[in-house]
């Protein structure tokens, strides 16, 4: 008879053991998944940008912020970045060809494309020109609000659309590729609007971020040298409003992660370890199944079964266990991914919507793991029936010490790779050595 | 089945013996067996209990192999082969028929019947032939559906033989075959098996109890893990132990 046919009557028929071990399989597999996305998504992950390691936010210190006249002391004062932009992000009414959509607009400087390294897919890129007091005001819109507001019109380059009641051309559509680690729809430059938000005072920092992309070949270190001694300069210069502010540089993505990093990376080792658990729990209800059936696998060895088909049976019984246990585990994991993706900082869940909730190959990892380990489940009760054979066809029982012991820690081996593989991920990333090595 | 008695050489056991070992204690289940069964003979295993008898059998199923000695099963030495030759020659030569039947219970009669064949990968329109041949030949046919559950004891043992019988082994090795049955259950179990032995069947039986060893051709007696008598069974020549 067909294993699988077999092995799946087997577990019908003891549905509350089949239960137990599934259930127990889809928590570990679904926390673990669950986290282990997200940690991996915002971590392990590199940002979204071209060589994002290069990518360093700047700011005053004692502040995120800064003040659009230092802005331009530190773009003139540095040779260290290929790029070094000022942003902010706002709210506008855009009027669409149906309706008036509430959207979040980012006002960005001329350099603020080539920081994120980023080119119009369509149109043309942002100019300093455009970045200045009386240009002519234009836009340039993200893929996905090109799609949903615009019905992905390409006609729609050249053409007026109303911001605010404002009429802007659109310059410009970004790729699809693109995704700014800040809630943006729309994209416009930011020069227009200076007067307007009274950006020219020094002492008014309005919300505003600074991202640079260091030159190659020029590491962390020395442009935060360059940058602390133009800091000092300033400090020097209007002692008024820049007393103390000098400036502050971490990599992008340290930034990002911020505090989040600690708390997700110990709930990773905990969800670890509730894997591990459910692991040896499964095992060790397998194992004492196993034990319940030496004596049908002993009936079968004396009607001339080798080993491999009595493997191949306790594998089919167990690969079921655990392909049902990923199965549930998956739809466990994108509802507890949900929930965790709470946890995360709001500046960090921009860096989340180009993934469609779980992580593929997360998932896929965690069930090709869970399949082995349901292969580790066949093999130990097809060694332990091997062991406990002899006495089974005569009426004699008993269970053997040895055996459980090795099973068991067979189990324990493919929980702790459950374990090490994405511990071994989170410890490598360091990205302060990173910059620091290039 | 195989043929008639012929004076071929089907088992021969030189100076087996078997040692358990045990939390140091050593146990000599069997001393220096010398065993010739020839094809189609029907014998008999006889003796008190933990005398060696089912050690003696699972030996010479391949289930377990001597401590010391020699075992040749149709004119070939089966000491030295790897387990999955064994497993093939215990699939293809020998039928087991246990005392408590053993039967799965998770499979119906027919797939009991089926499992030894299924393990030779024979093909399936060959399996169905066999299997329902098997059945017939031991009155179960009727019913191939059941659950071992739903059978009577006598009735278990009945698909049991059948399971045995259906890949034509060349010999039925049955421990105790009537130990859990009623004496009308027995007789007819006795009775199947005679039948067997008269088509041709080579059986070695295991029974301590000497109303069913008469229905044997030739009768071992095992004491302490030592053969001390062999005789030709006939009614008049009966052991008394
Ligand atoms: N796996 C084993 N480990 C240790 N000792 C064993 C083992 N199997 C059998 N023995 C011992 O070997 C001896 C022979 O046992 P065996 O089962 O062959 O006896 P038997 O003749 O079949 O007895 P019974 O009529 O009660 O079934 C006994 O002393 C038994 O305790
Ligand atoms: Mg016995």
């Amino acid at each position: 008879m067909n294993d699988l046919r077999y092995a799946f009557r087997l577990l019908a028929k003891s549905p509350g053991f089949t239960a137990v071990v599934v259930l127990t399989l889809a928590l570990g597999i679904g926390a673990h998944t669950a986290i282990f996305s997200i940690v991996n998504a915002t971590f392990l992950r590199a940002l979204p940008y071209p060589e994002p390691d290069r990518l360093v936010h700047l700011s005053e210190t004692g502040d995120s912020n800064v003040a659009y006249p230092n802005f331009e002391d530190w773009y003139a004062g540095q040779d260290v970045f290929s790029a070094l932009a000022i942003y902010r992000t706002d709210g506008r009414k855009l009027k669409t060809p149906d309706s008036a959509e509430q959207i979040a607009i980012a006002q960005v400087s001329a350099d603020f494309f080539p920081a994120v390294g980023v080119h119009a897919a369509q149109g043309r890129d942002l100019t300093a020109d455009d970045d200045r007091a009386g240009a002519a005001p234009v836009v340039w819109l993200t893929h996905a609000a090109w799609q949903r507001y615009f019905a992905g019109d390409p006609k729609i380059i050249g053409q007026t659309v109303l911001l605010d009641g404002a009429p802007t051309g659109v310059a410009g559509i970004l790729p699809a590729s693109f995704h700014f680690h800040r809630s943006a729809d729309l994209f416009v430059p930011l020069g227009p609007f200076l007067d307007q938000l009274f950006m020219r005072e020094r002492g008014n920092r309005n919300g505003t971020y600074v991202i640079g992309r260091l030159k190659p070949g020029v590491t962390f270190e020395a442009a935060r040298a360059q940058m602390t001694a133009i800091g000092r300069r300033l400090e020097q210069a209007y002692p008024k409003v820049n007393a103390g502010r000098g400036i502050f540089m971490q990599p992008l993505r340290e930034r990002l992660a911020g505090e989040a990093r600690t708390n997700l990376l110990l709930l990773l080792g905990a969800v670890g370890m509730v894997l591990l658990i459910a692991c040896v729990n499964v095992a060790n209800m397998l194992l004492a199944r196993s034990f319940g059936r030496a004596r049908e696998m002993a009936i079968r060895t004396a009607l001339g079964a080798s080993r491999r088909d009595l493997f191949r049976q306790l594998l089919a019984e167990s690969l079921l266990l655990a392909a049902a246990g990923g199965v549930v585990g998956a739809l466990l994991g994108a509802w507890g991914y949900d929930i965790v993706s709470r946890l995360v900082p709001w500046e960090m869940r921009a860096l989340m919507e180009g993934t469609a909730g779980l992580d593929r190959g997360v998932l896929l990892f965690i069930i090709g793991l869970t399949l082995i380990t349901g292969i580790a489940f066949g093999l130990a009760g097809a060694w332990a029936v091997n062991r406990l054979l002899q006495s089974q066809l005569f009426g004699v029982t008993g269970t053997d010490p040895l055996t459980y012991a090795g099973s068991a820690l067979l189990l324990l081996l493919a929980a702790l790779v459950a374990c090490y593989v994405p511990a071994r991920r989170a410890m490598r990333i360091n990205p302060t050595e990173a910059l620091r090595a290039e | 089945m195989n043929t008639e008695t012929n004076g071929q050489s089907l088992i021969k056991l030189e100076g087996v013996t078997k040692v358990f070992l045990t939390d140091e204690v050593e146990t000599h289940a069997l001393s220096g067996i010398h065993l010739d069964i020839l094809k189609g003979e029907y014998v008999s295993i006889a003796g008190p209990s933990g005398c060696g008898k089912s050690t003696l059998l699972s030996i010479l199923g391949l289930l377990d192999t001597p401590t010391d000695g020699q075992y040749v099963l149709n004119s070939r030495p089966v000491q030295g082969l790897s387990l999955a030759e064994r497993a093939r020659i215990r699939n293809r030569e020998i039928g087991f028929i246990f005392q408590s039947f053993n039967l799965i219970g998770d499979l119906t009669v027919y797939e009991n019947v089926d499992l030894p064949l299924t393990y030779r990968g024979m093909p399936a329109a060959e399996r169905k032939q066999r299997v329902n041949e098997a059945l017939e030949k031991v009155g179960m046919a009727h019913r191939a559906k059941h659950l071992p559950s739903q059978l009577s004891g006598g009735q278990q043992q009945r698909v049991a033989v059948a399971r045995a019988l259906a890949g034509y082994p060349s010999v039925l090795l049955a421990d105790e075959p009537t130990g859990n049955l009623d004496s009308k259950n027995g007789d007819a179990v006795m009775e199947l098996l005679e039948n067997l032995h008269k088509t041709g069947s080579t059986i070695v039986m295991v029974t301590h109890d000497h109303r069913f060893a008469r229905h044997a051709v030739r009768s071992v007696h095992l004491f302490d893990g030592r053969v001390v008598e062999e005789s030709a069974t006939t009614k008049e020549a009966e052991m008394s132990l």
